[in-house]
């Protein structure tokens, strides 16, 4: 154990910075490529292909390309996206000059029915010319459209609008139900691309991740109940990042109960989609999608591998050794039987730590990684509220936040209707729960679900409590109506 | 010879020639690039100057007309500020100028007399003088092209003259590159005046304004002591004057008054057009600058209506001095002596009528000067006291803060009303709002400027931050609920119209808040002061050196909590070009299908299947369970968790209100409070788990070998640390050494790798560089630490430090570091014996023979190296034995020395160490005549130690001296002689010696008296030691 008198060193930052010359390199050259490609196209529609002017531009541009791609270690990729121009996925860094001719390529370029251009570092001056001669092609003669599309250019290819992608819809305009059902299937892709880069042996931290956290706390912040209800969606997304993702929403909405500084909630979200990389790096490339049972020999190493990662990730600062010791704090405390005490029970580990073990252990319960069956959330939390040691103020957090009927489950009433049970807003407890109800007493869905409260005078009551197994249907879906 | 060396002798060799016209060349007074100056007189011989182009220069025709025509031109600026030109005169190979000839001294020389720097007044007169010379000058079109203060030149009466026009031009033709091309540093010039548009060889660019940057680099030179351009070689300042912007003046004076430094800096623009137009120009802003250093301090301070200080900041008188200055000061208290601004006795003189007209020189502003405890540290980084800053308005509330600060949040918002981002519309902003927003980007556009320029502490950055919150309160006061604005990668506008395009460096505040997602910004009434000084720290930041990876600057602006800054990012989640964009898309659109899918029908046939007893029923039975695990979790007794089961039962059937069953899940608010204050974990705490995290991470990383990124990170830290807080450095790094638990069954081995991966050479080498100085004690604590499992890698370190005088508990921790690294080591380490004192050489002599290894024995052998006789003979005494050869040849060597200290040393040693080798030689040297021309001590010395070495011998050979006596005494001799008899007082036991003494004492003619009685005294002495047999 370490004498820690006088061990301030995370009072002074030295925390890692994310420079990255390569990707610096892209934004400080980008412009130089665009303004590039701009002239050649331009004199292209003035001159024609023959014309000096426009085999000089080419030669210019050629290598000018391929300097750049030896740069950047790959081909050179103009994305035109929701009036935002990319250089090899990096936004454009330029002047309202440059950005002007940028967009008045664009524009020319999706008149030809393209909204990217990638050069190949192989790319000839000879591509590049043919390329000048499809794209005047393609905007000079409407039956020629095609012609940049269809048109084969050795080591360019160029790419068509999509149009998915080319509306951005402003989040302020979505019902918060939509928003957080968006961020939670966002949540889950980003952790999995995460988790395959960490698998692969990567340790990086994408400030994607910390976003996903402080995103996860906002929605939290709305009061509405739709992000409980995300967590009935534990045992249908099963991985490991499915886990993260619930393990984040269920700790923000513990921790809700003693704090509402959104600072400490991202960090204990954050704590929380972190929580288990060194299992996913111990399980190696391509395990995300199995239930992953490990020895114990792999088992025990997996807190300190854990810390081991989010250590490379950022380096020493404040606010690194916090995630790191809470990420370890946590795996060692739910391997308590197999490492012993955390510190040899010298210290006692960090509250976050302990809301974050304790999370874990329900998500264990309610998505199992051996083959037992998956059990619904009041089965978990009983199970969970009968374990050896629990802190009692911590369990009892927990379940006025997941709630004595928690959000998501299944229920008859009295007349034979089933009803879902609506999550109340973060920091309430709503027992008897809200119900909507899906269906009537006859078994017939309902066409617009109806809300019942049980708390109200005269409201039915609960039958009982249908298992999830039998509920079978999507029991998100009327929450989020 | 170098090319320099060749020239000025080739120069001086013309010295006593006479020109075509009468003229002597009486003496070489200086050599430039160009041409060489000389001392002459004319045929009536008056003194005078010639200056003569260099041959291979006057052979190019093009250069030799410049040099004339301009020359003569500058000549007849008809201004006092330039050299009068008598004559000028052309050879075959030849051409030169007779001048007037100047007594007095350059302002380079005149700043040498001064320690390199002159008095603010005496600079700006320089500048003022040189400027109105200038004028004249590109009046007609005339460029210097060298200002410097090597060309510019007092007089003995006080007049400023510009020397060497035209001369500089000559550098831009192609005899001049050809030299510069074979004479560097002649031919070139000094960079450290030269313009960027010089420096660039763009001899187009080089007009009146690249003299104007020359003034202020020799402004700026004059008052700093320092180049514009740091720089070791002329190269590299060439490199930094055609690629690099200036420093600011202030960076180095940062107490300047802001009148000279924006002088200063403004002449020095990189961009030409950004210098002032004209030297008229220029000399009005130094003029000014001039007139704002001698203006007197007003009496009563200007009040500004519109401030009342809040009730808790005190308003203390206003600061004495009166010109704006860059200082950041107390006016209450009184400057260090050292800060005083030097006034010279007498300063140089204004021009009659004192300022121009068209100077408008402001009265002094001054604010009431107010003590803003609870001013950001952010904006007062730097800052050594209270700065004179406008109070903030009644309704700013103040909030304790730092770097990272963070606000009330959005939490505190209505809920509903909340949904990230508090929309304001932007098309409902006025022409009047728009204008208010834009005076808020041109202030803030200024601010950054400034902190870029003078820094974040600076009194001037402050001041323009000052009306950054003005501005920003003027625009909040015109809104109904506040100002928004919208980004695009370069600009900050509103509906297209662009309130703000920053360019270089700043242009990256757009860029980076819309890469990061940002895509609009709005402040709300009630804006606090701090969140707009976070909000502005937030957006200068550089995410590729400020920002640690998991952050971007929405990431960091959300951290910051702003109350009533409200920022709206979109999520940008998707990177990468179009297709990995478009597969992210899809796969998010997949699990949200997913999430919302209709299951009409499977419902249905689930609630048939249960209706029809197909299972699936659980009651509300768990809910039970739940609760009585609860109750029992509250320590309640069997009963009441009977009870508080029955009550929740009963609610969920509705049969009792539910309060009952709340209560059971109540935390109370103190246990709240409580758990939330843990959430603010101290970083010690956090420290020392910290601490075993890592440890156990880089075991477990050991077992798959994959410890070596790891400890290369916890290294990068470490050294970081060590840079800036060696200390904290060092006590982590014992830390986690101490923190390998002892069941590791190579502990040791991993505390040494752990150790070797953080303690970086280069760093620890700073860390012992700082050993000695204030935290002397406090470091070599730190280090004893971790000294343990220091190894050979840091000896380099320590060997170059060792030698130095330190502190004995610094030395011995080194020494014990040297010590602990032996093995392997000791070729490198006996090279110290060339360096280190007696002390530690004789301490390196004994550690080494202790090692007792063939190395460490080959290593005891440099012990010859040291310069202490004493280490010397210690190693070779230890290492050859008694009889070595070499030893002995060592010693004699010494004995011999002609420092009469090492002389004695050497002697010392012998004795002490009783270097049995020594002794014959020694005998041999006190028997050489040259013995009695010895210092009497050095006498004394070496016949001890004969008789140390061996008593026998040193009995005969005081004897011998004894008895050598003689008529004709020689006074040095006779010294001896009586040495000898004291020694036999001391030594002797034969009777021989006694009959000797016995002898010496009476013979009045052969032994001098003082001779005589120190046989006595021997005799005595002997008889007292009972040694000569109780004879009398």
């Amino acid at each position: 154990m370490s004498d820690s008198s006088g061990s301030d060193y995370l009072a002074h930052a030295v925390s890692m910075t994310a420079h990255n010359p390569v990707l610096e390199g892209i934004r400080d050259g980008g412009a130089e490529v665009i303004l590039g490609v701009y002239r050649l196209v331009k004199t292209s529609f003035v001159h024609a292909l023959e014309n000096q002017a426009v085999a000089s531009a080419v030669r210019g541009l050629g290598h000018l390309l391929r300097e750049f791609a030896s740069t950047v270690g790959g081909p050179v990729v103009l994305t035109h996206l929701q009036d935002t121009i990319f250089v090899c996925g990096q936004l454009l860094r330029a002047s309202r000059g440059t950005y002007e001719a940028a967009m008045e390529l664009s524009g020319i370029l999706l008149r030809a029915g393209v909204s990217e251009v990638a050069f190949e570092p192989t790319v000839t001056d000879e591509a590049i010319l043919a390329l000048c001669g499809a794209i005047t092609a393609a905007v000079r003669d409407p039956s020629r459209r095609s012609a940049l599309v269809d048109g084969i250019l050795p080591g360019i290819t160029v790419r068509k609008v999509d149009p998915e992608l080319d509306t951005a819809a402003d989040p302020r305009d979505q019902a918060i139900s939509e928003q957080v059902v968006r961020i939670y299937a966002t949540a889950l892709v980003v952790m999995r691309r995460f988790f395959d880069d960490i698998a692969a042996g990567s340790s990086a931290l994408p400030h994607r991740v910390k976003r996903l956290a402080q995103r996860l706390v906002t929605l939290f912040e709305t009061g509405s109940p739709t992000m409980l209800a995300m967590t009935a969606l534990a045992s249908t997304h099963r991985d490991e990042a499915g886990r993260a993702v619930q393990t984040a929403i269920l700790c923000i909405a513990t921790a809700w109960g003693v704090t509402r500084d959104r600072a400490h909630l991202a960090r204990i979200a954050m704590e929380a989609l972190l929580s288990e990389v060194g299992r996913v790096r111990l399980a190696g490339e391509g395990k995300r999608d199995r239930l992953m049972t490990l020895g114990d020999a792999v088992e025990q190493r997996v807190p300190a591998e854990s810390a081991g990662i989010c250590l490379r990730m950022a380096g020493v600062s404040y606010a690194n050794a916090q995630r790191t010791v809470a990420v370890f704090e946590a795996g060692r405390l739910e391997r308590r039987e197999l490492l012993g005490p955390v510190y040899e029970a010298a210290w006692a580990p960090l509250f976050e730590s302990r809301v974050l073990e304790l999370v874990r252990a329900l998500v264990a319960l309610l998505v199992p990684r051996d083959a037992s069956r998956a059990r619904s959330v009041v089965d978990a939390l009983t199970v969970l509220s009968r374990r050896q040691g629990n802190d009692a103020v911590l369990m009892r957090l927990l379940v006025r936040t997941v709630g004595l009927i928690p959000v998501g489950t299944v229920v008859e009433l009295a007349g034979g209707e089933w009803g879902v049970v609506l999550g109340a807003a973060a920091g309430e407890t709503a027992f008897p729960p809200k119900v909507r109800l899906v269906t009537d007493g006859a078994g017939n869905a309902l066409g617009a679900p109806k809300e019942v409260d049980l708390a109200r005078p005269g409201a039915p009551r609960i039958r009982r409590i249908v298992e999830p197994e039998k509920a079978r249907f999507n029991v998100v879906r009327p929450l989020l109506d | 010879m170098r090319e320099d060396d060749e020239l000025t002798r080739r120069c001086r060799g013309r010295v006593g020639d006479i020109l075509g016209d009468g003229i002597r060349l009486e003496a070489l007074v200086g050599v430039g690039g160009m041409a060489a100056v000389y001392a002459a007189t004319d045929p009536m011989g008056v003194m005078c100057a010639v200056k003569i182009l260099h041959p291979e220069v006057a052979a190019v025709p093009e250069a030799r007309q410049r040099f004339l025509r301009e020359a003569a031109i500058a000549s007849t600026l008809g201004c006092p500020g330039t050299v009068a030109v008598k004559a000028v005169g052309e050879g075959e190979a030849e051409a030169f100028l007779v001048m007037e000839f100047l007594f007095g001294e350059t302002v380079d020389a005149r700043a040498e007399k001064r320690g390199g720097r002159l008095p603010e007044d005496d600079a700006l007169w320089i500048a003022d003088e040189t400027l109105a010379v200038l004028e004249l000058a590109h009046a007609k079109s005339i460029i210097h092209r060298d200002i410097k203060p090597e060309n510019l030149f007092v007089t003995q009466k006080g007049v400023l003259k510009v020397l060497d026009f035209g001369i500089a031009r000559l550098r831009e033709t192609e005899a001049a590159r050809s030299l510069a091309m074979t004479r560097t540093g002649l031919a070139m010039g000094t960079p450290a005046f030269m313009s960027p548009e010089q420096a660039l060889g763009r001899w187009a660019d080089v007009d009146g304004r690249t003299d104007l940057w020359a003034v202020g680099a020799t402004l700026f030179t004059l008052l700093t002591g320092q180049f514009v351009h740091p720089g070791e070689t002329m190269n590299e300042m060439m490199v930094h004057a055609a690629t690099s912007p200036a420093r600011s003046l202030a960076r180095l004076l940062p107490r300047a008054p802001v009148d000279l430094v924006s002088v200063v800096d403004r002449a020095l623009s990189y961009d030409r057009h950004e210098r002032f137009p004209t030297a008229n120009a220029m000399r009005e802003a130094v003029r000014a600058a001039r007139v704002a250093l001698q203006t007197p301090p007003p009496k009563e301070p200007p009040k500004r209506a519109s401030v009342t200080p809040p009730p808790h900041v005190s308003v203390t008188p206003p600061p004495r001095a009166a010109p704006r200055t860059n200082a950041a000061f107390d006016a209450t208290l009184p400057l260090p002596a050292a800060e005083e601004p030097y006034r010279p006795r007498s300063n140089p003189p204004l021009p009659p009528g004192g300022v121009s007209r068209s100077i408008t020189v402001e009265p002094p502003s001054t604010p009431p000067t107010v003590r803003l405890d609870s001013i950001p540290a952010a904006a007062l980084a730097g800052h050594g006291g209270t700065e004179p800053l406008a109070a903030p308005p009644p309704s700013v509330r103040t909030v304790p803060l730092g770097t990272g600060a963070r606000f009330r949040g959005p939490s505190a918002r209505d809920a509903v009303v909340y949904r990230g981002f508090e929309r304001i519309d932007l098309k409902t902003m006025g022409a009047a709002e728009l204008a208010a927003l834009r005076e808020l980007f041109v202030a803030l556009d200024r601010s950054l400027v400034a902190e870029v320029q003078y820094g974040s502490g600076h009194a001037e950055t402050l001041r323009r931050f000052e009306r950054v919150w003005t501005a920003a309160n003027a625009a909040l006061d015109g809104s109904a609920h506040g100002v928004a604005w919208q980004l695009s990668p370069y600009s900050f506008h509103v509906e297209g119209e662009s309130l703000w395009e920053p360019e270089a460096p700043h242009d990256r505040v757009p860029y980076a808040l819309f890469s990061a997602g940002v895509r609009e910004v709005a402040l709300t009434r009630g804006l606090l002061r701090e969140e707009l000084v976070e909000l502005l720290r937030l957006l200068t930041l550089d995410p590729a050196t400020d920002i640690p990876p998991e952050d971007d600057l929405s990431t960091l602006l959300w951290d910051a909590c702003f109350e009533h800054v409200l920022v709206h990012s979109i999520d940008a989640f998707a990177e990468g070009d179009q297709l990995a964009r478009a597969a992210f898309e899809r796969q998010v659109q997949g699990v949200v299908d997913d999430v919302k899918r209709e299951d009409e029908a499977i419902l249905e046939g689930a609630h048939r299947d249960a209706a029809h007893g197909g299972g699936g029923e659980l009651g509300v039975a768990p809910v039970a369970r739940i609760a009585a695990a609860i109750a029992e979790s509250r320590g309640l007794e069997a009963d009441a968790v009977a009870r508080a089961q029955t009550v929740v039962l009963r609610v969920t059937h509705g049969d009792v209100p539910s309060g009952a069953a709340r209560e059971l899940l109540d935390v109370d608010e103190a246990t709240r409070r409580v758990l939330a204050m843990r959430l603010d974990t101290a970083p010690i705490e956090v420290g020392e788990r910290f601490v075993v995290a890592a440890v156990r991470a880089v075991e477990a990383a050991e077992l798959s070998a994959r410890a070596g990124p790891l400890l290369d990170t916890l290294g990068g830290a470490v050294g970081r640390l060590l840079a800036e807080a060696p200390l904290r450095g060092l006590a982590f790094v014992a830390a986690l050494c101490r923190a390998v638990p002892a069941s590791n069954r190579d502990a040791s081995g991993l505390r040494a790798r752990i150790a070797s991966a953080t303690l970086s050479t280069e760093a620890m080498r700073v860390v012992f560089e700082r050993l000695g100085g204030e935290e002397n004690d406090a470091l070599v604590g730190a280090l004893a630490a971790v000294a343990p499992w220091l190894d050979a890698t840091h000896l380099p370190g320590v060997l170059q430090v060792l030698p130095s005088p330190f502190p004995a508990n610094a030395r011995e921790l080194l020494f014990g570091i040297v010590q602990t690294n032996l093995a392997g080591n000791e070729g490198a380490i006996a090279g110290l014996f060339a360096k280190l004192d007696v002390e530690l050489g004789l301490a390196l002599v004994r550690i080494l023979v202790e090692a007792a290894t063939p190395e460490a024995r080959e290593a005891v052998l440099r012990a010859v190296e040291s310069p202490h006789p004493v280490v010397r003979i210690e190693g070779l005494g230890h290492v050859e034995g008694q009889s070595s050869e070499r030893l002995r040849k060592e010693l004699r060597a010494l004995v011999e020395d002609r420092d009469p200290k090492v002389r004695l040393a050497a002697l010392g040693a012998m004795a002490t160490h009783r270097i049995k080798v020594a002794g014959p030689f020694l005998a041999m040297r006190i028997r050489s005549p040259g013995f009695d021309d010895l210092p009497v001590d050095e006498r004394r010395v070496a016949l001890d130690t004969v008789s140390r070495l061996t008593e026998t011998r040193a009995e005969a050979l005081a004897l011998e001296l004894l008895t050598e006596g003689s008529l004709l005494k020689r006074e040095a001799r006779e010294q001896t002689r009586a040495l000898a008899a004291e020694l036999l007082g001391r030594i002797g036991t034969s009777d021989e010696a006694r009959k000797a003494l016995e002898t010496v004492k009476g013979q009045r003619f052969l032994a001098s008296r003082e001779v005589r009685e120190a046989a006595t005294r021997a005799l005595d002495a002997g008889a007292a030691r009972g040694k000569w047999g109780g004879l009398p």
